[in-house]
């Protein structure tokens, strides 16, 4: 290889580490957000932000935009760190509605409200298919577009949108039976 | 037109998450509002029930460890700082060509003559009638000659000589050659005295 090409190849990793350090404030609160809905637990959630990014640089040689943007290959590590995270977790420690905390509520009785809403939503949830769920919280919580999401699910987004309006017809229809 | 209100829900979703209201969205898209209106509001609801927010010590320690690790990964390691300078690689090559240059040329236009040592007289196993003879020889001029450990002169063709006196029977003489590179060559010479 040329020390030319070694030097472009030393820019683009460059360019890519500025990249992703870029991403860092908006998306570590959109990954431990998704990490948060997936797992139940606030502080394993953040781990889980802090992970992905530790990991993603030290992985940017490999990354290659190739139709997957940044913010979305986050997604993916993201993904395979939450997947790892509850394969190690026994079926007792699974996440339950009674391991999500409510926090910020003084008052039990608005706080025993929210943990009724939160099990109607997440027991709705549960009922929609897995690429349902992940297309809902790539979208509410992790913020990305329909095309990002395609992306990383190898769909297009005409097909995310109508898995977007399927998902949420069926969600509405479930929380309406309760 | 499904198309179409798969594509304005999508929009309603970003701009509900970039802060717009549901009222805002309703009202930007009448003709969808009906339809528009009970997905929205699971949306918001959904969202509302698994609201999250890291806490900012986490996060702190969390972007302090990931920019610590990048600025660890820019520093160049020691390897880095010696050998990816051009000045570097050219002095170690020009050392190695001017190295291999050298063992070349000392093999061929510098060749050194292997040490060997030739007798010429007396011949070796004579029997001679008079005690005294002259040992006679030549070897490279840098060598340094001895004979039975007594030194020899060495001239700067190579030769020496030696006048010995002999014993009656036979005398043995061991005649060495050494350079300075340490290589040696030995001779024996056996010269029987018959008065």
């Amino acid at each position: 290889m040329t020390s030319e090409a070694n030097g472009g190849k030393t820019e683009a990793t460059k360019d890519r580490k500025a990249q992703l350090a870029d991403l860092y404030d908006e998306y570590y609160d959109k990954i431990a957000h998704y990490a948060y809905v997936r797992i139940g637990d606030r502080t394993q959630a953040e781990d889980i932000a802090s992970e992905v990014f530790l990991k993603a640089l030290d992985s940017i040689k490999k990354y290659q935009e190739r139709g997957l943007p940044m913010q979305a290959w986050l997604f993916k590590i993201a993904h395979n760190l939450v997947v790892d995270h509850l394969r190690g977790m026994t079926q007792r420690e699974a996440i339950s509605i009674d391991t999500i905390e409510i926090r910020d509520e003084s008052d039990p009785e608005v706080a025993m409200e929210r943990k009724m809403e939160l099990e109607r939503v997440t027991e709705a949830m549960k009922k929609l298919s897995e690429k349902q769920r992940e297309v809902l919280r790539l979208r509410f919580f992790g913020g990305l577009t329909s095309k990002e999401v395609g992306n990383l699910l190898d769909k297009s987004d005409g097909a995310v949108r109508e898995m977007q309006r399927a998902a949420l017809e069926k969600l509405r229809e479930l929380m309406a039976e309760d | 037109m499904i198309n179409d209100f798969d594509r304005t829900l999508d929009e309603c979703i970003d701009r509900i998450g970039r802060g717009e209201s549901l009222e805002a969205c309703l009202t930007r898209y009448p003709e969808h509002a009906k339809q528009l209106e009970p997905l929205l509001r699971a949306v918001i609801q959904t969202k509302a029930v698994y609201s999250f927010t890291p806490a900012v010590d986490a996060k702190r320690e969390a972007r302090q460890r990931f920019f610590s690790a990048m600025e660890k990964q820019s520093q160049p390691t020691l390897w880095h700082r010696v050998f990816a300078k051009r000045v570097v690689w050219a002095t170690v090559v020009s050392v190695l060509v001017i190295a291999g240059l050298f063992l070349v040329l000392r093999s061929t236009v510098f060749r050194v003559e292997p040490l060997s040592i030739t007798i010429a007289e007396p011949a070796s196993e004579s029997i001679v009638d008079v005690n005294t003879v002259t040992i006679r020889g030549n070897t490279r001029a840098d060598a340094v000659v001895s004979v039975n450990g007594e030194p020899v002169t060495v001239d700067s063709s190579g030769n020496f000589l030696l006048p010995v006196t002999l014993e009656e029977g036979p005398n043995v003489f061991d005649i060495i050659a050494a350079d300075q590179a340490g290589d040696e060559a030995t001779s024996q010479l056996v010269v029987s005295f018959a008065p």
